[in-house]
């Protein structure tokens, strides 16, 4: 399956790349919005090769990755509309998406977005539980019992449970 | 095609958990973030550089059922419980500056203490200044023998000293950081300044300033003094044999009741406050309260403070704590052009009357002033300070 970008066919001016997600789903994008990403662009550098196979990017993540790119990679968009995609690119979305997202765009370097979604996050952990953060990122707590207590003993005001949300 | 390999979160890129913590917005945060597994803890250190700078807390009266204490952030309303027997109510705070607090106690001892990591630092004793010229504990009621400028001698009692002697004491630098810190003190009843280096036994006076004793801040690597007409003494102390003062003879009337300086981003302002005087007839005392702030920006060239009608984004904190500049972009929610008070004036409001501290937030676009809860009467001033891990 070949799927375009969202900006509609391209011409066949316009050099393009293809991008496989590790489910198997290519992606059409311009060589413009590849090269937005730090990793694509060494890649491409590298090889002359067009299909680029990402084995640790699922289907939805690079989908979402790729219309970040388009978008800045489109010179019709004036800056003002770039930042206003950006704030709602990552507004409303689960903490679960914004994780894989994350991770996504430090594999792939798109900086500016690594860091929006991860101040997205941020903005969400804030007043959270320890225990809500592993839950939410599948992490066992390592600690021994009484490390972690002496932690919860060091800054125990930070640790007040009538502020914390669990949800 | 290949199923995506289940991703170990605990494992990420330590790189990748710093960008996350270090958009965390309070300590608090960044202290949970910290605990979720040994990697995170390992990837977000406490380095200054990598934590939130935190809103300034107003530090709450002592409950007098425990030794925990209140602090309260104003901007997310979030009341944090800290154990801090050190505050109790037999010290006196002469201060906070950089995240320590400043006490004073009845026994000539000085000490700084961060109410975070509750690490403590001795500063020279009351007895160690050049015009307290013997302290005997054994003279009960006159246990300090003080010398004024004009060279009399008096008797001052545990708690007179405790309470009067100083007004307010600063720091060059954070005691966590890597050069020596200096305090600074301003003292209250005869108006002078004196300094002390980190790890040295006594204070030094300097007598060239005296008389500036409305605020000092430490600007541009030396100590900045005003007085009551907006005058300033910069006083380079580096040099601890011979410190030097320079005057800047600012000559245009400065009116308002008190006056404060603020390193305002690198701009030195003068900030006035204006207070008004009522009889509380009930109680046959006089209350003070603040009606109005002028702000003033140091113009270099002309010499001369020029009035600022706008603080734009900057938000000020102004108090017994070492007067600050926060630019409110730094702080979601936070409203900018705002001056953050608390009283530190008159004795006589240090057992407060009717309970009702003057504390508050005073918006310079329109002069309105909005209060915050009101604090238990017979308490301690709240003061403000900006709570630091390093």
């Amino acid at each position: 399956m070949v799927t375009t970008d969202e900006k509609g066919p391209l011409t066949a001016k316009k050099k393009s790349v293809i991008i496989r997600s590790c489910d198997g789903d290519e992606f059409l994008v311009s060589e413009s919005a590849a090269v937005l990403s730090t990793s694509l662009k060494k890649i491409l550098e590298e090889k002359e090769d067009r299909l680029i196979h990402l084995s640790d990017i699922d289907n939805k993540t690079l989908a979402m990755v790729i219309a970040y790119l388009s978008t800045h990679a489109d010179d019709g968009l004036s800056d003002d509309l770039k930042r206003s995609f950006d704030q709602e690119f990552v507004s409303g979305k689960e903490f679960d998406v914004l994780k894989y997202l994350v991770l996504a765009t430090d594999t792939l370097q798109v900086t500016c977005l690594c860091y929006t979604v991860a101040k997205k996050m941020a903005d969400i952990m804030k007043n959270k539980l320890v225990e809500w953060v592993r839950r939410e990122f599948d992490i066992q707590n390592d600690y021994t019992p009484e490390a972690e207590a002496e932690i919860r003993r060091l800054d125990a005001w930070a640790w007040d449970d009538r502020q914390l949300e669990d949800d | 095609m290949s199923e995506p390999t289940a991703v170990d979160w605990s494992d990420l890129p330590p790189e990748l958990i710093q960008t996350i913590a270090t958009n965390l917005q309070t300590l608090a945060d960044y202290i949970r973030f910290r605990a979720v597994c040994q990697n995170w803890r390992a990837a977000a250190p406490i380095i200054s550089r990598y934590l939130p700078r935190e809103f300034p807390w107003l530090m709450l009266p002592l409950s007098r059922s425990s030794n925990r204490r209140g602090f309260f952030n104003p901007l997310t309303n979030n009341l944090h419980r800290l154990t801090l027997p050190e505050a109790s109510l037999s010290r006196r705070r002469a201060g906070s500056s950089l995240g320590w607090l400043i006490l004073i106690d009845e026994s000539p001892s000085i000490f700084l203490i961060n109410p975070l990591t509750r690490d403590r630092i001795a500063l020279p004793p009351l007895s160690s200044f050049p015009n307290v010229t013997k302290f005997d504990f054994y003279s009960i009621g006159r246990e300090y023998t003080v010398r004024s400028p004009e060279n009399d001698l008096y008797y001052c009692n545990l708690k007179e000293m405790r309470d009067s002697f100083i007004k307010k004491v600063i720091l060059s630098h954070s005691p966590y950081g890597e050069s020596d810190f200096t305090a600074f003190a301003i003292l209250n009843r005869h108006e002078n300044l004196a300094y002390c280096k980190n790890g040295h036994d006594s204070w030094k006076i300097l007598d060239a300033a005296r008389s500036y004793s409305e605020d000092v801040i430490y600007f541009n690597g030396a100590f900045y003094a005003v007085n009551k007409f907006g005058c300033i003494a910069i006083c380079d102390v580096n040099d601890e044999d011979s410190p030097m003062v320079k005057f800047i003879n600012v000559r245009q009337q400065i009116d308002g009741d008190m006056q404060y300086l603020v390193d305002a981003m690198g701009e030195l302002l003068l900030v006035s406050r204006y207070l008004d005087f009522e009889i509380d007839i009930e109680h046959y005392l006089e209350v003070c309260k603040t009606v109005k702030f002028r702000v003033f920006r140091f113009d270099w060239n002309a010499q001369i403070w020029e009035n600022m009608a706008s603080l734009d984004d900057k938000v000020l904190f102004l108090g017994t704590n070492s007067s600050l500049a926060l630019l409110s972009t730094d702080y979601t929610g936070c409203k900018g052009n705002r001056i953050y008070f608390t009283d530190d004036y008159s004795g006589a409001n240090y057992d407060s009357i009717a309970g009702d501290h003057d504390v508050g937030v005073y918006n310079l676009a329109n002069g309105t002033i909005e209060s915050f809860p009101c604090y238990p009467p017979n308490s301690h001033w709240p003061i403000w300070i900006t709570p630091s891990l390093c």
